[in-house]
Parts: structure tokens; C-alpha cells; sequence
């Protein structure tokens, strides 16, 4: 197959170049694929002023689970009190610390509330440091791919998910939007190379993740689903660089595919892959 | 503005009578739904949980949620100069620093008003679980402390043991060990008297004196108490008010020396 030279001057509108780069060719069968994954910007927005999602509702449950975990509440609760008194060694009980004559304290029983209690902003920060965690940590836990007949491999949940629950990163290599424009041009001449060009926004910064190269992750292997979707993509910074991770927009019951929405809507690319529309 | 009238002071003098031996201060957190008060003594063994509705009140109004902190030894002082039947008013301003008791004699033309200083507590709120009990025992309140009383004489600790043949109340010491037990009786005539025993599974655990017999003060608000156990889990000693609340009394037990 006779390929388009490089001599083409390269405008600023990638897709353009490869529109013509497609006429040149004429290869209208199996074209390569011009399409780009876009973070809509209403998914940037959202990611860029609104506060950080809530992954649960900050939980005044911790009351029940204290209830079968002495444990906590006893490091919690206990400031201030002398531990040094005759620590009793009770092999079949949990309650270990501090007792005068065998008594307990309510505190061990009962969380006080103050101190269970957390502001918003830490209830916040420890979900962030979660979600950090597991970008660091390549978490992908509960999620198979599978191989759907009609549009290749998917992604499907091995177990449920609630809304608001971290599903997987697209992970791939961070770079700006000249780098990734040369590597599309290139990438354009290989047909067999898809397209996972992942470009968005954040900070005011324009930004690309290309995930092109075979990992073995699965966030590249999500697929798109624009009338349906059950992912949103976020924005992440994790050790100063912006990561791109998906979560679960509804709550995802084990066996559903997990979808998102690639956020193209350039006639261009509809053209050529009419699926971007639903 | 909050504003609580109530007919007869003598509750209020009976519940303060029924906490100031385990609580030197309280925050009584006022709300539209009525007054309430959680706090521990100073061990931090026991806790005492009050909640007086609104709608017991003869007269209740609260603008804003407001927590109005009391010295109780202060407050005690205050109901004690109210006579026998006096009708109590109780009002604080949203902000302010002070609360103002008002008490109108019922037979004389009398009316005393008394200011007090609130203080700003900080005190620590605990989460109390639902808890599904084991064994829920409704006893005569006189009976109740009576045996705390009487068992007291033995030793610190007094051990509730509580089986489908009835609940058994037990101390030892030096000079010896006291046992008491109950069967549960229905008395139709006098509800009153009737002990009432709802066991799910039996439960035995182990208590210091020094605050069932606290909780024993009590008994004036209410005929019946209710002792509410579950393995591992306070005890629960509720007084009903009549018409108006519980008072709840929580006490963490004592693990037995001998049990290892």
C-alpha cells in the first residue's frame, strides 16, 4: 500500500491532515482510524472547579463497625488516660489496655463522636490519597477483558462497582500536544494501530495520553459508549503529573461492560466510525 | 429564644437529684424536639443519656438549637429553693449567658425568679449503637435498689446473670457472698410489681457497685426500671419520666478476674 509522504505540511487541525491523508490513499475500507478520544468539556469543567466527587458519603457508619472492633476506639478514645495501670493479658477477650480491677471504659464500647467525626476537607484528602494510591498501586481489580464479536475487546466487570467508585486509569504515556501530533501523524500509516490517543484538559493545559503501545492494562481497552455510558473520565494529579482515571458514573453490577464516552463529535471521525454516535 | 414551661418542677428537681452524683456539669442540648443530655462521669465508665420531649412540656418553644451548659451541684441549688408543686419556666436567649428560672407557687401568689451563668463545656459526645439486647428485664424500680443496696454490702462488683429461669443478682467478698433471685411474675393488678423478663439468649455479666447504685437515685422518676444486657455491650438502666422521657444510664462492664 502506497503510503501519504511526510511532505505534507502539518495544520494545526490533526484531523484535517488526516482526512487528506486518507483521500490521498483512498483507503475508505479500513481506514486508520481518525478519531481521537476526547475529555468533553463538560467532564472538564466539572473536573477542573467542581470539588472533588465524594467516592461515599462520608460515613457516620463507623459507629457500627467500631462496635466489633474495640480496638479503634481504644487508640481513638483514650487520650490522655494513664495506660500504664496493671494491663491485663486476657487471652479470649479483645480488651487488652488499661482496666482497674477488670473495669472497662464506655470509650471502648461507644466512639466519641468529636473525634470520629472528620471535617469535610479530610474526609476529601484521604479519599484523594485512596484514589492516588491505587493510580500508584496499577489497581485493577474486579474487571476482564472480554472479546465482543461486533467491535472487538471490551472491558467487563468481574464484580459490582458503586457510583463513584474508582474502575480503572488510562494509563499510557503522558505527553504535550506537539508530541502527540507527530506521533499521530505516524501512527496514521499504520492501520492496525487504532486509535488511543486520550487528549484533555487540565489546569488550562492541554495534554495527550497516548496509550497506542500494547501494556497489558486495561484502560486502553475500554470502549466507548456515548448515549450509555457508565464511566466518567477524571482528571488526577499524581506526583505532579495529570493521570487520567475512569469512574464509575452509576453503579456497574458484575458482568455489565464498562463504557465511557470518547467525547469525539468532529464529523470527521463520525464519518469514518458511525459508532462514535451511540 | 428558647422557652420550656413545665407544671411540675418536682421532675426536673427528681432528674437533677438522679445525675449529680455521676455528673458535676451537663450541656442540656435544647432542640424543637425537646431538651436533651449525654454525658459521661469523670471515669468515663458511665454515661448518662436524658431525653425530655417537647411535647411533655406544658409550654415549649425553641427558635434555634442551643446547648445550655450547667454546673448541676448550681442547678440543684436552684430547684431545691422551688416549693412542692411549683410550676417551672425555663428561658434563655439565643446568645446569651445566662438562664433564667421562673417559679410560680401553686396555691400562694408567690413568683421567684432566679438567674444562673451557663457555662461553655466541652464535652465529648459518643455514638450509641442500636443494639439488639439478649435479655431486656423490667423490674419494680424500688426493688431494683434495694438489691443494689443490699448486695453492695458484699463486695465491688455485683454479677447479673440472667437465664429463662429468671435473672439472678450476685456479689461476694470478705465476709462472705449474697445472691438475689427474681422469677419473672405478672402482677395484673398492680403492673407496677411485675417482673418481666424478655430473653433471647443469657447473658451474665459483671458490674461495679458504685454505679448501679448510682443509677438507684433515679428511682423516684418512675415505678418500674428497665435493665436492658447484651454479651460484651453496657447495660442499659432506663427510668421512664411519665409523659415526658427516659433517663438512660450506660455502664461498661468489668471483665472478671478470674476468667483467664
Amino acid at each position: 500500500m502506497v503510503r501519504a509522504t511526510h511532505n505534507v505540511p502539518t495544520t494545526p487541525l490533526q484531523i484535517q491532515t488526516r482526512r487528506q491523508k486518507l483521500l490521498m490513499t483512498g483507503g475508505t475500507n479500513s481506514p486508520p482510524t481518525p478519531h481521537r478520544i476526547e475529555l468533553r468539556h463538560d467532564n472538564n469543567e466539572e473536573n477542573n472547579c467542581k470539588k472533588p466527587f465524594i467516592c461515599q458519603p462520608p460515613a457516620p457508619k463507623s459507629r457500627k463497625t467500631l462496635f466489633n472492633n474495640h480496638a479503634v476506639s481504644n487508640s481513638d478514645n483514650q487520650n490522655g488516660e494513664v495506660k500504664s495501670l496493671s494491663v491485663k493479658e486476657s487471652s479470649k477477650n479483645n480488651f487488652t489496655n488499661n482496666k482497674v480491677n477488670g473495669q472497662q471504659k464506655l470509650t471502648e464500647f461507644f466512639p466519641v463522636r468529636r473525634s470520629v467525626r472528620k471535617t469535610k476537607t479530610t474526609v476529601l484528602e484521604e479519599q484523594q490519597l485512596a484514589l492516588e494510591k491505587m493510580v500508584r498501586d496499577k489497581t485493577e481489580d474486579g474487571l476482564e477483558v472480554r472479546l465482543f464479536k461486533d467491535k472487538g475487546r471490551g472491558v467487563v466487570a468481574a464484580k459490582d462497582f458503586c457510583r463513584g467508585d474508582f474502575v480503572v486509569e488510562y494509563s499510557g504515556i503522558l505527553m504535550d500536544t506537539t508530541e502527540a501530533r507527530q506521533r499521530e501523524e505516524m501512527y496514521a500509516q499504520n492501520e492496525n494501530a487504532g486509535c488511543y490517543m486520550y487528549y484533555f484538559k487540565h489546569n488550562g493545559v492541554q495534554y495527550c495520553i497516548d496509550a497506542t503501545q500494547e501494556t497489558g492494562r486495561l484502560g486502553r481497552l475500554v470502549n466507548h459508549s456515548r448515549t450509555n455510558p457508565n464511566l466518567v473520565t477524571k482528571t488526577l494529579m499524581v506526583d505532579k503529573k495529570p493521570r487520567l482515571i475512569l469512574i464509575a458514573k452509576d453503579d456497574i453490577k458484575n458482568g455489565e461492560e464498562v463504557l465511557y464516552d470518547y467525547g469525539d463529535r468532529s464529523k470527521e471521525s463520525l464519518q469514518h466510525h458511525p459508532w462514535l454516535a451511540y | 429564644m428558647f422557652e420550656a414551661r413545665l407544671l411540675n418542677s418536682a421532675i426536673f428537681k427528681k432528674v437533677l437529684d438522679a445525675i449529680k452524683d455521676l455528673l458535676n456539669e451537663g450541656s442540656f442540648d435544647c432542640s424543637d424536639s425537646g431538651i436533651q443530655l449525654q454525658a459521661m462521669d469523670n471515669s468515663h465508665v458511665s454515661l448518662v443519656s436524658l431525653n425530655l420531649k417537647s411535647d411533655g412540656f406544658d409550654k415549649y418553644r425553641c427558635d434555634r438549637n442551643l446547648i445550655l451548659g450547667m454546673n448541676l451541684a448550681s442547678l440543684a441549688k436552684v430547684f431545691k429553693s422551688s416549693g412542692e408543686g411549683d410550676t417551672v419556666t425555663i428561658k434563655a436567649q439565643d446568645d446569651a449567658d445566662t438562664v433564667s428560672f421562673m417559679f410560680e407557687a401553686k396555691k400562694q401568689d408567690k413568683i421567684s425568679d432566679y438567674e444562673m451563668k451557663l457555662m461553655n463545656l466541652d464535652q465529648e459526645h459518643l455514638g450509641i449503637p442500636d443494639t439488639e439486647f439478649s435479655c431486656i428485664i423490667k423490674m419494680p424500680s424500688a426493688e431494683y435498689a434495694r438489691i443494689i443496696r443490699d448486695l453492695s454490702q458484699f463486695g465491688e462488683s455485683i454479677v447479673i446473670s440472667c437465664t429463662k429461669e429468671g435473672v439472678k443478682f450476685s456479689a461476694s467478698g470478705d465476709i462472705g457472698t449474697g445472691n438475689v433471685k427474681l422469677a419473672q411474675t405478672i402482677n395484673f393488678d398492680k403492673e407496677e410489681d411485675s417482673v418481666v423478663i424478655d430473653m433471647q439468649e443469657p447473658v451474665t455479666l459483671t458490674f461495679a457497685c458504685q454505679y448501679l447504685n448510682s443509677f438507684a437515685k433515679a428511682t423516684p422518676l418512675s415505678n418500674q426500671v428497665t435493665l436492658s444486657m447484651c454479651d460484651n455491650v453496657p447495660l442499659v438502666v432506663e427510668y421512664e419520666i411519665p409523659d415526658l422521657g427516659y433517663l438512660r444510664y450506660y455502664l461498661a462492664p468489668k471483665i472478671e478476674e478470674d476468667e483467664n
